[in-house]
């Protein structure tokens, strides 16, 4: 029996047993190891981490996220070794990638840069598949694979690498709110533009996403994801809305975000937070990316303070074209 | 008004004036604007399945959605964020936000999904708040809505299970309330000492899983160790929806403000208050004076609201 | 003359529907058919009319050719076995719940003295049957809900169609069956499907839904398989812990192929043969006719038996594959080899051996593998001529070995890269037949030149399977 791909395909393969409870086993360990941990020495805490870290394999982010949490005041000082292959996978950089996913994507090579955190940026037709979450980005670094700004940016610093290090609760409040503002907002209108906006769907958004398939299950593929936003945009009341709503939001979403801003370096003074690398992402991506129209991107343009603030980052963090994620985030913007 | 406004919206218990927290929202917003609601409640009736709650009927028009309606009575000049800077107004949007993405999912997961908390409380009290054949519907219509808003917004992939998705809901939750009482702090409401939208919202979203008696309730729990979030919800229902409300209720503090400043925050408010924008009507006109401050002379309201 | 009811008389075993009843077991009666054959062989018949009483659906033309036959027959004993064949032909076709049949003199104006007419009394399956089933394994359960149309055109065509609903997937089974009128074997089918694998050793999970479409005939010994298939594969990690090797493979791909298969089957019995050979030769290309899949797979399987002392069987038998991938682009998970498990290379877990990732098997593109078996009834024969006779002990010695070949070095280091590093095993134990389709064996294995990466189960191996070496 060696094949699985054999003539008489039957129902039985269906019957092999499974066993995808191999996750909740690991977390428990993880769990019952901190208890342990928390008594240690500080000084040993790191090695202790390192060692256990290898137990951390792709765990459920959200159970990483309350254990990491518990870990991270012993954790601040002691800044581990970001290993040199760490690398982040995205959709194909020329032809697939859409704006959505460009635009998260380059929130989280922000974010990293920003942490002074190198990263390979690999492109993948199947990047969405591979990634735990099903979103993109997602970064492999050691053994561990963590998707979405989010979840990386909790990782890091339990790696202890943080950029938020420095605000107090109620700025880390804002912070944070901002940061699902824009999630609530941008990246949701994005996805509307996307898929909900029939010209968008036919002339950008289904060819390329389903440019590395062939024939047909590329048009199954385009129309599955296609269905899927729609029905997650119902769920959240934007079925509803008409495309001129959604710009009027994507306006509003951006003043807001420019009120916050003003005329700082950055939404916290100074230094960068995650909150800037997530805004300057989306903001960025939209200006960048040609869509069927440019009423997106000019809805984004009436605000000059984010659009030079964008430019401020551009050159702070990608000004020197050293690396191979420069380039391809070059490539990307006005292809799409 | 000659007509008051209307508000179909579910009826109270556990000490709240709706159990449903888009309608609290409203009803609160209501309150701290000024605005006349009567609250009808759609229980016993066959509204109960058709109709989409809180839906507000003024004149003939009707309004569905929290944020709709609180755009809506802006415009009819109950408008509770008046005073507030365009800063202040970007806050207010961004932690609708945050409540929108962190808590509400925890939440209808708590009241709707969490099986132990729908059997002994939600179901029976939606059950015995519609009229016979549809008690037996309505609460299963519910459940299923907030299950696959769940899964669809934060399940992480299609292969994803409730239960791997509730310990990130939750414990997303229990940070934004955290975040929240970071941000309240000492003070009586979010923006000083007036209610804002930003209130009413979380106003709508914390006080029924403050006061309903939850069989299990681990994002209650977590809520009740958060004095300040708890003292805000008491101080709201005390102030705003007591029958007998004491004496100089509700608190508006009117401290004399300068004519000047005034003027000032007029001017910029009518730049970008970005809430007021909502809607092109208001864009060309000048800013509506909420309701609120009627007691305030006709004169000064009249030369604040055309700026040199 | 009266009546002679063939069933009765017939010398011959009658067991076409009751395939579970084995041939090997029948040999003593040939002897007693010589003796009745003497008497009756003189007597010349002639077959005047053949009628089939009983059909509804059934076309008429469509059976001329399976009993065209008996008009052949010279004397009584021809007739009688003709009828016999033609009985059994027309049970073959999977269209009758029963067929009888009755040899009588011909009767009417036309009548012969020695003319003989044979009347088929057929009953015919119902136009649908279902069947309902449910499976419980560990943390799951699944519904499986069978419907068949026998016969659904009146020409043997055959619709099957099955849906399992499970609590972790569904899948379903779409076929349409339809033979050559005269040539039962000579067939065309035609599949739709979705079925949901998950493959523990490699953290896998796959997801087909696919169109095939096969034509089956035979030449001259052998039997042939031509068959395309498209296949949507969706391939994810079966738990978040899975390797990255296997999350790199994820996604959705199609796959085209054109494939040729071939067999020549003398053994007696499928399952537990007495002697006769078996070789089968697969042949797979895939992307010549769309999809992102391109590779070409062989895959060749010989066993041979024969009888040994004391009713003991010896039985050799050797597999060996090879995949090459098309157009540089490197080989899915999903259509490479796997080795090493209970019923292939025994005493090593699972498809188990080779190359790995983090504990995650990820299938070989070349391998080899070969059994020795001595299988004997068991001991003291307990049992004997009922239940027993579906056991037997086994003696066997498995070799095999399975790796990934780097298509620059040429043949030569292809025969050395799989001779190198082999893994074989040695041991005992029980083997059950299941019907004629799967067996059970229960297994005491040393594993031997193991390798590190390799997954042993050393001592008792218990497994079921339906292809075993």
């Amino acid at each position: 029996m060696m094949h699985r791909v054999e003539g008489n395909r039957s129902l039985g393969k269906a019957a092999v047993a499974p066993s995808n409870t191999a996750v909740y086993e690991k977390s428990v360990v993880l769990n019952s190891t901190l208890p342990a941990i928390q008594s240690c020495k500080c000084s040993d805490v790191a090695h202790v981490m390192s060692r256990y870290m290898v137990l951390y394999i792709n765990v459920r982010v959200s159970l990483a996220n309350v254990c990491l949490r518990k870990s991270l005041h012993m954790l601040s000082t002691a800044a581990e070794p970001w290993p040199e292959n760490a690398t982040l996978y995205q959709p194909l950089s020329e032809e697939q990638i859409l704006l959505s996913d460009n635009a998260s994507s380059l929130a989280v090579q922000t974010y990293l840069r920003m942490c002074n955190l190198p990263v390979r940026v690999s492109c993948r037709a199947n990047a969405e598949f591979m990634s735990p979450s099903g979103k993109v980005p997602f970064i492999h670094v050691g053994n561990q694979v963590v998707s979405e700004l989010g979840p990386i940016v909790q990782f890091t610093r339990a790696k202890g690498h943080s950029l938020s290090e420095g605000l107090d609760d109620v700025q880390r409040a804002e912070m944070k709110a901002y940061m699902e503002l824009v999630n609530n907002m941008l990246l949701t209108a994005e996805l509307y533009i996307q898929w909900c906006d029939d010209t968008t769907a036919t002339e950008v958004s289904r060819p390329r996403y389903s440019s590395p398939y062939s024939w047909p299950l590329n048009h199954i593929l385009a129309y599955q994801k296609q269905w899927e936003v729609r029905r997650k945009m119902n769920a959240v009341g934007w079925g509803g809305k008409s495309l001129e709503q959604v710009y009027e939001d994507v306006s509003q979403c951006c003043q807001a975000l420019s009120q916050r801003l003003g005329t700082q370096l950055y939404f916290f003074n100074k230094q960068p937070t995650e909150l800037d690398a997530l805004v300057y992402g989306h903001i960025f991506t939209i200006i960048t990316t040609q869509l069927t129209n440019n009423e997106l991107a000019e809805r984004v343009q009436n605000f000059s303070n984010l659009l030079s603030f964008c430019k401020r980052i551009d050159q702070t963090y990608f000004g020197k074209p050293d690396e191979s994620s420069a380039s391809s985030r070059h490539s990307k913007g006005p292809s799409l | 008004m000659a007509t008051p406004m209307e508000l179909r919206c579910w009826g109270g218990d556990w000490d709240l004036p709706s159990v449903h927290f888009e309608s609290l929202i409203v009803l609160a917003y209501g309150k701290f604007a000024g605005a006349k609601i009567s609250a009808k409640p759609i229980d016993w009736t066959w509204r109960t399945i058709t109709a989409t709650v809180p839906e507000l009927h003024f004149e003939g028009c009707t309004v569905l959605e929290p944020m709709k309606i609180l755009n809506f009575l802006r415009k009819q000049r109950f408008n509770a964020d008046y005073e507030l800077t365009a800063k202040q107004g970007a806050d207010t949007m961004a932690y609708i936000a945050l409540l929108e993405e962190n808590l509400r999912p925890a939440m209808l997961h708590t009241f709707w999904v969490d099986a132990e908390n729908y059997a002994n409380l939600t179901r029976p009290w939606f059950a015995s708040h519609s009229p016979f054949p549809l008690n037996f519907f309505v609460p299963g219509r519910q459940a299923s809505l907030a299950l696959s808003r769940i899964m669809l917004t934060k399940a992480e992939s299609p292969y994803c299970t409730i239960t791997e998705v509730e310990g990130k809901i939750y414990s997303e939750a229990k940070e934004c309330l955290n975040l929240l009482s970071h941000r309240l702090g000492t003070s009586q409401y979010f923006f000083g000492n007036t209610p804002t939208s930003l209130d009413a919202f979380v106003f709508g979203y914390i006080a029924p899983l403050y006061k309903a008696p939850l069989s299990s309730g681990q994002l209650q729990q977590h809520l009740k160790q958060l004095n300040n979030l708890c003292n805000f919800c008491d101080v709201v229902l005390k102030s705003f929806f007591t029958e007998n409300p004491p004496v100089e209720s509700p608190p508006v503090i009117q401290e004399p403000v300068d004519a000047n400043l005034q003027k000032l925050t007029q001017l910029v408010n009518k730049e970008s208050n970005l809430i007021e924008k909502m809607d092109d009507n208001l864009r060309s006109s000048p800013q509506h004076r909420p309701h609120r401050s009627d007691h305030r002379p006709a004169a000064q309201r009249s030369k604040n609201s055309t700026p040199a | 003359m009266g009546t002679v009811h063939a069933r009765s008389l017939d010398p011959l075993p009658m067991h076409g529907r009751d395939l579970g009843v084995n041939h090997d077991d029948m040999e003593g009666m040939e002897p007693e058919q010589a003796t009745k054959q003497e008497i009756l062989e003189n007597r010349n018949v002639v077959v005047q009319h053949v009628n089939i009483e009983g059909l509804g659906r059934t076309k008429e033309d469509y059976l001329g050719y399976e009993i065209a036959d008996v008009f052949n027959a010279k004397n009584l004993i021809d007739v009688m076995k003709k009828s016999h064949d033609a009985r059994m032909r027309l049970l073959r076709l999977g269209i009758f719940k029963e067929v009888e049949v009755l040899i009588d003199v011909s009767e009417g104006s036309d009548a012969l003295p020695n003319g003989l007419d044979v009347t088929f009394e057929v009953t015919e399956l119902k136009r649908l049957t279902g069947s309902y089933n449910t499976m419980v394994g560990n943390n799951e359960g699944s519904m499986v809900l069978g419907v068949k149309l026998p016969n659904a055109l009146g020409r043997g065509e055959k619709v099957t169609f099955q849906f399992s609903y499970g609590t972790k997937e569904t899948s379903y089974g779409l076929s349409f069956f339809k033979p050559q009128p005269g040539h039962f074997e000579r067939n065309f089918t035609l599949n739709l499907y979705k079925v949901t694998g998950q493959f523990p050793w490699s953290s896998l999970k796959e997801t087909d839904r696919g169109v095939s479409t096969e034509l089956n005939f035979p030449l001259w010994m052998s039997m042939h398989t031509l068959k395309w298939e498209g296949v949507w594969r969706e391939l994810g990690c079966l738990a978040r812990s899975a390797s990255f090797a296997v999350r790199e493979e994820s996604g959705h791909s199609l796959k085209s192929s054109l494939s040729h298969t071939m067999a020549i089957d003398t053994r007696n019995s499928a399952i537990l043969p007495r002697r006769g050979a078996l070789l089968r030769i697969n042949q797979e290309l895939a992307g010549y006719t769309g999809g992102d899949a391109s590779f070409l797979k062989e895959d060749v399987e010989l066993q041979l038996n024969r009888p040994f002392l004391f009713g003991s069987v010896l039985s050799a038998s050797l597999w060996g594959g090879m995949l090459v991938p098309i157009g540089g682009k490197p080989s899915c998970i999903a259509d490479r080899f796997y080795l090493g498990g209970p019923t292939s290379v025994r005493g090593f877990g699972m498809y188990s051996i080779g190359p790995q990732s983090e504990g995650d098997y990820l299938g070989g593109e070349a391998y080899w593998a070969g059994g020795l078996h001595l299988y004997t009834p068991l001991p003291f024969r307990p049992g004997r001529g009922g239940f027993g006779d579906l056991f037997r002990t086994h003696f066997f010695l498995n070799a095999g070995n399975l790796c990934n070949l780097n298509y620059g070095e040429g043949p030569r280091a292809h025969l050395q890269k799989l001779a190198e590093c082999i893994r074989w095993s040695y041991g005992a134990g029980i083997v059950l037949r299941l019907g004629n389709i799967a067996r059970l064996e229960l297994n005491y294995c040393i594993p031997m030149g193991v390798q590190s990466g390799d997954r042993i189960c050393d001592g008792v191996q218990f497994g079921a399977g339906i292809r075993f070496l």
